[in-house]
């Protein structure tokens, strides 16, 4: 198979696109096309100052690469989760994401579970009901928390993941399985900031598939974590994007046709129900944003496991600790 | 004493420390089906690079694939 653009050798094979690219092109390609989605989608000036979540895996990294390719000068923010087992996932994911900056001199803010919040998410797993069996999902609560508030306190405009095409389609997959309305409601490449405190939250790669990305990540040697959290076996993304990938290897360019639709509907106000701010307020204990009347869903979480706590320690101390703002 | 029968020789497929032993003579696409796994979900090293399924493999060749999809939490 050759290039479309040049005639070499190709290196990879959108068939979606029904496009061949050489590494040199397909190098070429993705900036650019990461450019218009940022156009199109409105998602940030280049006078912005810009927070990207970075995990250390091929999808972060490489939103990385790209932008600082781009010009923009955007800071990454890497949270230690504590997870890392027989593998030192943790251990490994934090090398990669240090080795990165350190490689191209970009600023990389740290924040520490443990330290900070006083639990690992293995820990705080133990200790909550929501993570009894499902620790991805007390580490999502605990990352869209952290990652809102330090982009929030470091005063930056807008928030960057690195979520993919496959991310998407498969979250959309099962929202769609489900009627989630409410979070088919707030799928989008941008969410818009909030006035009760969100920052602006958006995905550049979200029209990328997932080879791509991993291409993109090895074609530019980028170190990235290869191992998958140990956390995520059996996970349903995962679940999902296998299911999709048959539906993909049998009619190329489903998977982004599916997304695409669900965008195109969603302009056309299919999901137009609650709107983003509708019943937003302050979390009584640190200020963050919450639809839930009291506290924010982190806050209950770590209420739960201070009481537990107490109760394991019989009772003898005082369970109310300082709210999560001031941990 | 040899039977005579011809058999095609095999290239190599790695798989996340899993070796794979795939006849020569089909596209990297079709070999990589032909052990139950997606191509969909899969990138392909051939010495060091990037290659497109489409290539046919030859024998001895030893094909490092790189599985694509993480998840967990969205």
């Amino acid at each position: 198979m050759r290039c479309r653009k040049c005639g070499e050798k190709a290196a990879i094979n959108m068939r979606q696109h029904k496009l061949a690219l050489c590494r040199e092109h397909f190098l070429q390609w993705v900036p650019d096309q990461t450019e218009r989605f940022i156009e199109k989608y409105k998602m940030f000036a280049r006078d912005e100052r810009v927070l990207l979540a970075v995990s250390g895996g091929k999808d972060s990294l490489a939103l990385w690469d790209i932008l600082l390719r781009l010009g923009f000068a955007a800071d990454g923010l890497y949270i230690e989760l504590g997870i890392d087992g027989d593998m030192q996932y943790g251990q490994r994911s934090r090398a990669c994401v240090r080795k990165f900056a350190d490689a191209h001199g970009a600023h990389l803010i740290t924040v520490d579970m443990r330290p900070k919040y006083g639990a690992t998410i293995p820990e705080l797993a133990q200790l909550t009901r929501r993570g009894k069996d499902k620790p991805c999902s007390v580490c999502g609560v605990s990352k869209r928390y952290i990652m809102n508030r330090a982009a929030r306190e470091g005063g930056y405009a807008v928030l960057l993941t690195g979520h993919n095409l496959d991310d998407e389609a498969a979250v959309l997959f099962q929202n769609t399985l489900h009627w989630q309305t409410g979070y088919l409601a707030r799928q989008a490449p941008v969410l818009p900031a909030s006035d009760a405190g969100f920052v602006r939250k958006v995905k550049p790669l979200c029209r990328f598939y997932e080879r791509e990305t991993a291409a993109y990540a090895l074609l530019r040697e980028i170190d990235y974590m290869y191992a998958e959290c140990p956390f995520s076996v059996g996970a349903n993304t995962i679940y999902y994007k296998e299911m999709l990938g048959r539906l993909e290897a049998e009619r190329p360019g489903a998977k982004l046709q599916f997304y695409l639709s669900f965008l195109q509907a969603r302009e056309d106000g299919f999901f137009a129900g609650a709107k983003e701010d509708e019943g937003l307020r302050s979390c009584e204990s640190c200020g963050q944003p919450t639809t839930a009347p009291g506290q924010c869903a982190f806050c209950r979480m770590w209420a739960a496991v201070r009481l537990r706590k107490w109760e394991s320690r019989g009772g003898a101390e005082n369970p109310v600790v300082a709210q999560a703002g001031g941990r | 004493m040899e039977s005579g029968k011809y058999t095609k020789p095999d290239a190599v497929f790695e798989l996340r420390g899993k070796e794979y032993k795939v006849a020569a003579g089909q596209t990297v696409r079709a070999s990589l089906q032909a052990v139950d796994l997606n191509p969909e979900l899969y990138l392909f090293v051939l010495c060091g690079e990037l290659v497109t399924d489409d290539r046919i493999v030859e024998a001895g060749e030893s094909y490092r694939v790189v599985a694509v999809v993480s998840g967990g939490d969205n």
